[in-house]
């Protein structure tokens, strides 16, 4: 976390380890960090005498941000998706143009309801 | 003319007075009730008693008894004959009209002006004839009126074809007056009624056809109806007819164009229905299923917007359904009755089923490509749609949050992260989300300094809250919990400090500025207390005074404690702080030129100007602290320290200080902040020797000066100096006196004096120099015995009982 120059890291950031690393895991990492050389000997060397002084380290635990642990993400079934899709389609019975049309030619219910409306 | 003569004269002049006055008023009261006639001929009566041409001693008479009686009467007299005159006039003028009248029941004008003129007469005098007159011609207009009225609204409504109607009203008229016009306008209407009869009929039927929706018959029949008889009514039906006719013919053509698929053609024939008939239902229908077929969802929703039944919640039903709009279509459809509904339906519900496992499918291809953003963005938005899911709260958040959270800080953009933060500290304040935004602060101020002031506010506000900050809780290497909070609270201290010390070589003012706002947060730390148990708090955290500073403007609702703690929240706080940690000088330098207006802000100035006073006062500028103390002496006044503070350093500023004048000005100054009993010693002391030197300079009296003494004793009661000053005054006083009597010759009043004094000194001094006078006498004995015993007897009289004069009154046979 923050490899920028002017940054003071994290003793952890420098030996890559979690906040629940035991002495021999920083140990161990102490050696693998001087290895990697990404940081310089002596940040190395500083981080490891923090991360075994617990006072140091309880500055470094401080120092890190607080964020919650990522859980699994649980996937859900989506089978239903390789169904075929249901198409709906406009109902003949509600469009009605030609009972419209033969209606259009008599005197229709339509017209005694309106009749009944503008008449009465 | 002889004595009697003259004597049967003058009492006849009085018996006529009488008679003349008894008439006189009779005359007027006749006037009253408008009987002109009555009242002139009383009037002519009395001017008969009187001759016109009397002699001149009955002249004389008359003129002492009747005064002017005959001037009134004549006055009167003639006044009553013009009004006579006048209403005759009227009532001739008024029945020369009447003779006009001729006895037209459709003229009323000339009675009226008959009317008006026997009104004027009986107006002016009162004749019963007349009177009579007037009611009757009364009666005669409201008659004619009567008829006329009946008469023009019975033609009135044959105008509008009611002739029926009009017919009643002629026949009103009729019982009035028989006049010809008046029969024959009902004959003529008794044969148009029977046509309106017929008519009225006619449209009965022809209503009835245009309700059972026959509205071509109705027009025709409308039309040969109103041939043979029109009104209104009938008109307006043919209108609407009409409307109705061609509403249903441009529908109709509608049809015909949608039937061979020209749907411009249809749309356009049944807007023109609508346009003729806007409640045609049909054609709003028909319009909204082209819409849908030109697939117009949005057009044929409007067209629906007010249509209910069925067909409409379906056709709308189906256009939610063309736009996603799944709910919409469930809600639209489950008013429907109708079995292939109902199968539609079903598939409505799969489709709704798909859409949502769609969405999940999209959130996790989005958290597959680590875009948290837009999968919390999807997450709510199918919550929000489809309500409450546990996966996908569980997905939300302990997955796609806490990822976003670590992408944040993963992202090196500290700048981003402290702005995320602190937007999120905002809406929710808690110590983890402060936690963060203090790590991030931390590491951005080793980039840019500029954010060391914000640091220093949420890395102080992080340590007060630091017992319950759950990043150093359940450490997984610390096996057992031995956390001592106190020594990692100094490791953090130290860490600011360091950072602050920078400063100190490279830019000095910046280095004071920040000392002086860490200084303020470590006082706050101080006095909130370990544990923290008062201050100002933002839910469950207590803050420092930066951290509240920098927020002011969101926390307006939290009232500062009346204490040193919350003084330091105001704007007087890093000044405030200096003083309490006695860099007074530092304080003076940093203090705001601000008017205090809160009761906090209050105590905060009175504090610092204390501790400024005390400050001069430590540098023996007692003049400079004049006014700082003036400020805060209310706060004094309640403080013990700060009272014992103040007088110790009173005591030693005395001192210094050399001049008298200083003295004196220096302790009143002391003595009006404190009253204390150094500052009312030294006040007083000082005071009583200013006036000690005006009585020695001869600038002041003794009794003025016992007159201020006694002043001043007021402010020390038994300060011994001023007893002794008091006790030498008054002893000068009095000797001074009893020197003016003697040298007065006035012995035995200064004998008196001296008796009467409280001063034994002043008893033994004038009994001395009695003594001594004697004693010279006797020697010299240029004093007889009686001016000696004189002598004896006074001093006897002031000291009875002086052993050194004891001798001499036995001498003198005193004794």
């Amino acid at each position: 976390m923050f490899n920028q120059e002017n940054i003071t890291p994290n003793p952890y950031d420098i030996l890559e380890v979690s906040s629940a690393a035991s002495t021999s895991e920083i140990t161990k990492a102490f050696a693998m960090a001087m290895k990697k050389k990404r940081y310089n000997p002596k940040q190395i060397a500083e981080a490891r005498k923090n991360l075994m002084d617990s006072q140091q380290r309880l500055i470094a635990d401080y120092l890190r941000p607080n964020l919650p642990l990522i859980q699994r993400f649980k996937k859900q079934d989506l089978s239903a998706l390789n169904e075929p899709i249901p198409l709906i389609k406009l109902l003949p019975e509600f469009d009605g143009l030609d009972t419209a049309y033969k209606e259009s030619e008599t005197i229709s219910e339509s017209d005694k309801e309106l009749g009944l409306e503008l008449f009465s | 003319m002889g004595l009697f003569d003259f004597i049967g004269k003058t009492q006849a002049v009085f018996e006529n007075k009488e008679i003349s006055q008894e008439k006189f008023s009779k005359a007027k009261e006749y006037a009253q009730l408008k009987k002109l006639k009555e009242a002139i001929k009383l009037a002519e009566e009395i001017k008969s008693l009187w001759k016109e041409n009397p002699s001149w001693r009955e002249q004389l008479v008359r003129d002492v008894v009747i005064t002017d009686l005959l001037y009134n009467v004549n006055s009167q007299l003639t006044t009553w004959k013009m009004r006579l005159q006048r209403g005759e006039s009227f009532a001739s003028q008024g029945k020369e009209f009447i003779a006009l009248d001729k006895n037209d029941p459709f003229d009323s004008t000339i009675l009226t002006q008959a009317l008006d003129s026997f009104t004027k007469c009986n107006e002016l005098l009162y004749e019963t004839e007349y009177v009579v007159n007037e009611q009757i011609l009364k009666d005669k207009i409201k008659r004619r009126n009567q008829f006329q009225s009946l008469y023009n609204e019975g033609k009135n409504q044959g105008k509008k074809g009611f002739y029926r109607e009009g017919l009643t009203y002629l026949l009103e008229a009729e019982k009035i007056y028989k006049v010809v016009t008046v029969a024959k306008k009902i004959k003529e209407y008794e044969n148009l009624a029977q046509l309106q009869t017929q008519y009225e009929n006619n449209l009965k039927q022809i209503k009835n056809l245009a309700q059972q929706g026959n509205f071509i018959l109705a027009k025709s029949q409308l039309q040969l109806n109103l041939e043979k008889f029109s009104r209104q009514d009938g008109e307006e039906l043919k209108q609407k007819l009409e409307t109705v006719i061609n509403a249903k013919t441009e529908y109709r053509q509608g049809l015909l164009a949608e039937k061979i698929g020209n749907f411009t053609i249809a749309k356009k024939q049944y807007q023109l229905a609508l346009s003729h008939l806007h409640s045609f239902d049909l054609a709003r229908y028909r319009l909204a299923l082209i819409y849908i077929k030109e697939n117009d969802y949005n057009s044929a929703l409007s067209c629906l917007a007010k249509m209910t039944g069925e067909r409409s919640n379906y056709l709308r039903g189906f256009c939610y359904l063309q736009k996603n709009e799944w709910e919409n279509t469930a809600k639209e459809w489950k008013q429907i009755n109708h079995d292939l509904v109902d199968k539609q339906k079903e598939s409505l519900k799969i489709l709704i089923q798909r859409n949502r496992l769609q969405i999940i499918q999209h959130i996790e291809n989005l958290v597959a490509d680590k875009n948290y953003e837009e999968a919390k963005n999807c997450c709510q938005n199918l919550t929000e749609k489809y309500g409450y899911n546990e996966n996908i709260e569980h997905n939300l958040s302990k997955h796609i949050q806490p990822a976003l959270e670590s992408q944040l800080w993963q992202s090196n953009d500290l700048v981003n992260i402290i702005n995320q933060l602190s937007e999120e500290f905002k809406n929710t304040p808690n110590i983890t989300i402060l936690h963060n935004m203090t790590i991030a602060l931390y590491y951005q101020v080793q980039i840019d300094a500029s954010y060391t002031e914000k640091w220093i506010a949420v890395w102080a506000t992080g340590l007060v809250n630091i017992k319950q900050n759950p990043i150093l809780q359940n450490l997984p290497w610390l096996s057992i919990n031995q956390i001592d909070y106190e020594k990692i609270k100094e490791e953090l201290i130290k860490i600011v400090e360091n950072i602050i010390d920078k400063y100190k070589d490279s830019n000095l003012q910046k280095y004071y500025q920040l000392r002086d706002i860490f200084r303020r947060e470590m006082l706050a730390i101080e006095l909130i207390g370990n544990p923290p148990s008062s201050g100002v708090k933002i839910r469950e955290l207590f803050i420092t005074p930066a951290f509240y500073q920098q927020h002011k403007s969101q926390l307006k609702n939290i009232n500062l404690t009346i204490n040193q703690l919350g003084t330091l929240f105001t704007d007087w706080g890093l000044t405030v702080a200096a003083c309490l940690k006695n860099d007074v000088e530092r304080g003076i330098k940093i203090k705001p030129n601000l008017t205090p207006s809160s009761d906090i802000e209050k105590l905060a100035y009175s504090l610092i100007n204390y501790y400024q006073g005390c400050y001069y006062l430590q540098q023996d500028s007692w003049k400079k602290a004049v006014s700082c103390l003036k400020i805060a002496q209310n706060e004094i006044k309640n403080n013990c320290d700060w009272l014992t503070e103040i007088d110790s350093l009173c005591q030693k500023q005395r001192q210094k200080i050399e001049n008298f004048n200083e003295h004196l000005e220096f302790a009143q100054f002391w003595y009006n902040l404190l009253k204390s009993s150094s500052s009312a010693s030294y006040l007083a002391e000082f005071k009583a020797r200013e006036i000690s030197d005006k009585v020695a300079n001869e600038k002041i009296s003794f009794s003025q000066a016992i007159s201020q003494l006694k002043e001043v004793q007021k402010i020390d009661q038994n300060n011994p100096l001023i007893l002794d000053l008091l006790s030498r005054l008054k002893y000068s006083k009095e000797a001074e006196e009893v020197d003016q009597l003697l040298k007065q010759n006035r012995f035995e009043d200064a004998v008196k004096k001296a008796k009467h004094s409280s001063n034994q000194e002043i008893k033994y001094l004038v009994a001395s120099i009695f003594i001594e006078i004697a004693l010279n006498g006797a020697k010299t004995k240029e004093l007889d015995w009686e001016t000696l015993q004189q002598l004896g007897r006074w001093a006897y009289d002031i000291c009875p009982y002086e052993p050194d004069f004891r001798e001499l009154y036995k001498a003198l046979h005193i004794i």
